[in-house]
C-alpha cells in the first residue's frame, strides 16, 4: 500500500511540476546537504596514497564451544576445552621506493589462550603471511619474489584449482571458506607474470625446503615462517587467462609438486542478470586421501616416524579428479546466493567413513593412550588442505547486507553431506559501529547423528565473540 | 476540420506539442548530448565522495576512485572502482566491462564474479558510481518538454525522455530523465526496477568547469522506498588519464596501484 502511494506520488510529480515549477521530491532533500560545502577532501589523500600504504586492525575474539558426549570415535586426551581466545594484531603494507620497485609484507600476531591443555591455546602464533619485492615493468610484466599468496580459482567453498591453498592456513577464525582465504599463508616463491588484453600469462616457482625442526625458517625455533608448511616440496606452476571470450575467461593451469603434475581448469559464465555460473576442476596421478594424510603426517612431524597405519588404505597413485561447480543468484537489494557442488575423488566413500567410524569403535578403549589420534589427524588433514573429506559435497553460502539497520551484514554458510544428510552450519553477523569499529558474533553447530560425517565430529557448536578496531 | 483538431490536440498533449523541436533533434541524440555533458570525452579518473544522509543527518561516508574508459568497439564505459574508505574496504576493486564484473579483495588475494543484478545492492549501486553512456544502454523516447526545478529550485524548460533498457544487464529497466533543452545537462532521473517499482531518484548539480566542459560535480540519489534515505555523491579530482587496455583485466586487479 505505501509503495503503491509512493509509486503514484513519484509519477505524478513531474506533472505537478509542470503546473508549479516545482517538485514534490525536492522537499526529500534535507537541508543539510543543500548547507554542506561544495569540497569533501578525503582523509586519505594526505596519509594513504603516498609511498606507504598501509591497513592495520586489532580483533578480540573470545569463543566458547560445546562438545558432544556421544563421539563413536573419542578425541585424544586434551581437546576439550570449553572456552578459547584469540587476540591478533593483523598488518598489511606496501612500501613503493620507486615507480619500478616495492615491498609487501602482510602481518598477523595472534595472542592465543584456551582451558586446560588444548593445543588450540599456544600462547603466540606468528603468521608471517606475505613478504616479497616486486618489479613492474613498463608493458604490464611483473617479478615477485618472497613469500607470496598466489591463489586461483572462482569457486567460494572449495577451489580445486587453487593450488598454494594446502596446509596454508595456521589459525581457523572461522568455517567460512571466503574468511580463511584472508588469513593462510603464502608461499616462498618467485613469480612473473604478464597481463595484456588478451589476457595473462603467470609463471611461479617454489623450492623445496623439506621438514627440519631445528631449521630456523621452521616452526620450531623461528617467529614463525612456517615454511615446512608450504614448500616441503618443490612446486611449479604455468597458469594462463584467455580473454577471447571475456564473458567466460577460461583460466588453464599445470601444476607440478614434488614431480607430481596437475592440470586445472576454471571459468565463469554470466546467466542473465541474476546469475553467474562457475566451474572449477583439477586432475592428476594422486594417492587417497588417507594415504596423503598419513605421509605427510609423518613429513611434518605430527605423526610418529614409525607409525602404523590403523585405518587401511591403498597408497598407490592412480589418476584423480577435483571439481567445484557452482552458481551465484543475486536478489536486489540484499541477498546474494552460492550454490555449490565439490567432488574429491581421493576423498572418502560411504563405506570407507563407515570403516573410519568402525576403526575408531575398535580403539575406543584405548583412547586415553591416544590410539585415535591417527585417526582425528585423517579429518585434520582434509580441514588442513581446504577439501572435502568425503568425496561429495555441498557447499550453500547466502549474505545479506544492510538487514533490518543499516551497516548490519549476516552470511550464512553450510556443508552438507549428501551421504548421510548431516550438515555443518554457521552464521556470522558483523556489525560496523564505525568506519573503524566493527563487532560480530560467529554462531556454528555440526548437526547429523553420531554415525554421519558431521555428527561424528567432536565439536558440537560454538559461539565467537568478534570486536575489531582498525587504524 | 482537421486543422482544428490537430490544434486540439496540440494544447492538451505536451507530446505532440514537442514534435517540430523533435524534427531537428530526435530523443536519442539528446540523451547523448547529455551523456557528453556528464562523461569527459577522454579516459579519465576521478574521486568519488558518497555520504548517506538519514533523516536528515549524515552519516556513513564512503570514499572511491573511479577510472573510466569508452570501450571504442561498443562506445560502453569501463570502469575500475577502489574502495578507499571506510578502512575496512580499503583497496576492494570492482572492475566493470559491460555486463562483466569482478570484485577484488586485497586481504583474500582473489576476485569473485559478479552479476549485472549485483550492481543494484546497496543504496547507491555499483552502478551508479561507474561511468555510463546512457544513449548506449537505453533507447529513449521523447514523452514530453516540462519546466522543472533543479536541486537548488532553479526552474529548467526540459526535455522528458522516457528510457527503457536497450540490452541485457542495464542497471535500471526504466528510466525517467530530465534534460535542459538550453544547455544539455541532466537536471534529474527517476530510475525504475523491472517491476515498474521506483528505486530511485536522482538530482545533478553544482556543475563546474571539469575537464574542457561544465559538467555535474554532485549527485543527490533519494531511495524510492525509503524516502528519508539520500545519498550525497560528490565527485572531485577530476582528470585525464592514459588507462592501458590491460587494467580492465581481471588478472591486473592485483596488481592496481591507486595513482
Amino acid at each position: 500500500m505505501r509503495l503503491a502511494v509512493l509509486l503514484a506520488g513519484a509519477l505524478l510529480a513531474p506533472g505537478l511540476a509542470l503546473a508549479a515549477g516545482q517538485d514534490a521530491d525536492l522537499d526529500l532533500i534535507p537541508d543539510a546537504i543543500m548547507e554542506a560545502p561544495a569540497s569533501d577532501q578525503p582523509d586519505f589523500v594526505a596519509t594513504r596514497a603516498g609511498q606507504f600504504r598501509w591497513r592495520a586492525f586489532l580483533e578480540e575474539a573470545p569463543a566458547a564451544d560445546f562438545h558432544r558426549d556421544d563421539l563413536l570415535v573419542p578425541l585424544p586426551p586434551g581437546f576439550r576445552a570449553n572456552w578459547r581466545n584469540r587476540l591478533s594484531a593483523d598488518f598489511r603494507g606496501e612500501y613503493r621506493f620507486d615507480p619500478t620497485w616495492s615491498a609487501t609484507i602482510t602481518e598477523r600476531l595472534n595472542f592465543l589462550s584456551a582451558q586446560g591443555s588444548d593445543p588450540r591455546g599456544r600462547d603466540v602464533v606468528n603468521d608471517l603471511s606475505e613478504l616479497y619485492v616486486s618489479w613492474r615493468g613498463r608493458a604490464e610484466n611483473f617479478v615477485d619474489a618472497g613469500r607470496i599468496n598466489l591463489k586461483s580459482g572462482v569457486a567460494l567453498g572449495f577451489n580445486p584449482t587453487d593450488y598454494f591453498r594446502t596446509n596454508a592456513v595456521n589459525i581457523y577464525v572461522s568455517n567460512d571458506p571466503t574468511v580463511l582465504r584472508d588469513n593462510r599463508l603464502g608461499t616462498l616463491m618467485v613469480r612473473a607474470q604478464g597481463v595484456r588484453e588478451i589476457g595473462a600469462v603467470t609463471l611461479a616457482a617454489a623450492p623445496g625446503l623439506g621438514y627440519d625442526p631445528g631449521a630456523w625458517w621452521s616452526d620450531a625455533r623461528s617467529i614463525g615462517l612456517n615454511l615446512q608448511n608450504t614448500n616441503y616440496h618443490s612446486r611449479f606452476l604455468a597458469k594462463t587467462t584467455l580473454n577471447l571470450d571475456r564473458d567466460i575467461t577460461p583460466e588453464v593451469l599445470v601444476y607440478n609438486e614434488g614431480g607430481q603434475t596437475r592440470v586445472g581448469l576454471n571459468a565463469t559464465k554470466g546467466i542473465g542478470d541474476a546469475v553467474v555460473a562457475y566451474a572449477e576442476y583439477s586432475g592428476g596421478r594422486d594417492r587417497p586421501l588417507a594415504a596423503d594424510a598419513l605421509i605427510q603426517g609423518v613429513q611434518l612431524g605430527r605423526l610418529p616416524a614409525n607409525t602404523v597405519p590403523l585405518y587401511q588404505t591403498s597408497f598407490d597413485r592412480r589418476f584423480m579428479s577435483q571439481a567445484a561447480v557452482g552458481f551465484s543468484y543475486a536478489l536486489p537489494p540484499k541477498l546474494s546466493l552460492n550454490v555449490e557442488y565439490h567432488y574429491n575423488q581421493a576423498g572418502f566413500s560411504q563405506s570407507q567413513f563407515d570403516r573410519w567410524i568402525a576403526t575408531g569403535q575398535a580403539l575406543a578403549p584405548y583412547a586415553a593412550l591416544g590410539a585415535t589420534g591417527q585417526l582425528w589427524w585423517l579429518r585434520q588433514y582434509a580441514v588442513n588442505q581446504l577439501e572435502p573429506f568425503m568425496r561429495h559435497q555441498i557447499f550453500v553460502r547466502a549474505a545479506l547486507d544492510n538487514i533490518f539497520v543499516p551497516n548490519l551484514n549476516i552470511s550464512g554458510v553450510a556443508f552438507i553431506s549428501p551421504h548421510d544428510g548431516s550438515f555443518s552450519w554457521q552464521v556470522t553477523t558483523d556489525y560496523a559501529v564505525s568506519p573503524q569499529v566493527s563487532i560480530g558474533a560467529l554462531v556454528g553447530a555440526n548437526v547429523g547423528g553420531p554415525r554421519t560425517v558431521y555428527g561424528s565430529l567432536p565439536q558440537g557448536g560454538s559461539v565467537i565473540g568478534k570486536f575489531r578496531v582498525y587504524f | 476540420m482537421h486543422r482544428r483538431t490537430l490544434v486540439a490536440l496540440m494544447t492538451v498533449s505536451p507530446v505532440l506539442a514537442a514534435l517540430p523541436a523533435r524534427a531537428q533533434q530526435s530523443a536519442q541524440e539528446i540523451l547523448a548530448a547529455s551523456d557528453r555533458v556528464r562523461n569527459p570525452g577522454t579516459p579519465f579518473s576521478l574521486t568519488n565522495v558518497l555520504t548517506e544522509y538519514r533523516g536528515g543527518k549524515p552519516g556513513d561516508r564512503m570514499v572511491l576512485q573511479v577510472y573510466s574508459k569508452e570501450d571504442t568497439g561498443s562506445g560502453k564505459f569501463r570502469s575500475l572502482v577502489r574502495f578507499v574508505e571506510p578502512p575496512r574496504d580499503e583497496n576492494k576493486l570492482i572492475l566493470q566491462d559491460g555486463l562483466i564484473m569482478w570484485f577484488y579483495d586485497p586481504a583474500a588475494k582473489s576476485s569473485i564474479r559478479l552479476s549485472p543484478q549485483q550492481r543494484l545492492m546497496g543504496q547507491a549501486s555499483n552502478g551508479d558510481v561507474v561511468t555510463v553512456n546512457f544513449a548506449r544502454d537505453y533507447q529513449a523516447s521523447l514523452a514530453g518538454e516540462e519546466t522543472i526545478a533543479d536541486a537548488d529550485r532553479q526552474n529548467h524548460d526540459c526535455w522528458r525522455l522516457d528510457m527503457t533498457a536497450a540490452s541485457e544487464g542495464v542497471t535500471y529497466a526504466r528510466v525517467e530523465y530530465w534534460i535542459a533543452k538550453a544547455t544539455s545537462r541532466p537536471i534529474k532521473g527517476k530510475f525504475y526496477s523491472d517491476s515498474g517499482r521506483l528505486l530511485k531518484t536522482a538530482y545533478y548539480r553544482r556543475y563546474q568547469d571539469v575537464m574542457g566542459g561544465q559538467r555535474p560535480t554532485e549527485t543527490l540519489i533519494i531511495d524510492g522506498v525509503d524516502t528519508q534515505l539520500v545519498t550525497r555523491m560528490l565527485y572531485s579530482d577530476f582528470a585525464p588519464r592514459d588507462i592501458p587496455e590491460s587494467w580492465y583485466q581481471r588478472d591486473y586487479l592485483p596488481r592496481f596501484r591507486p595513482e
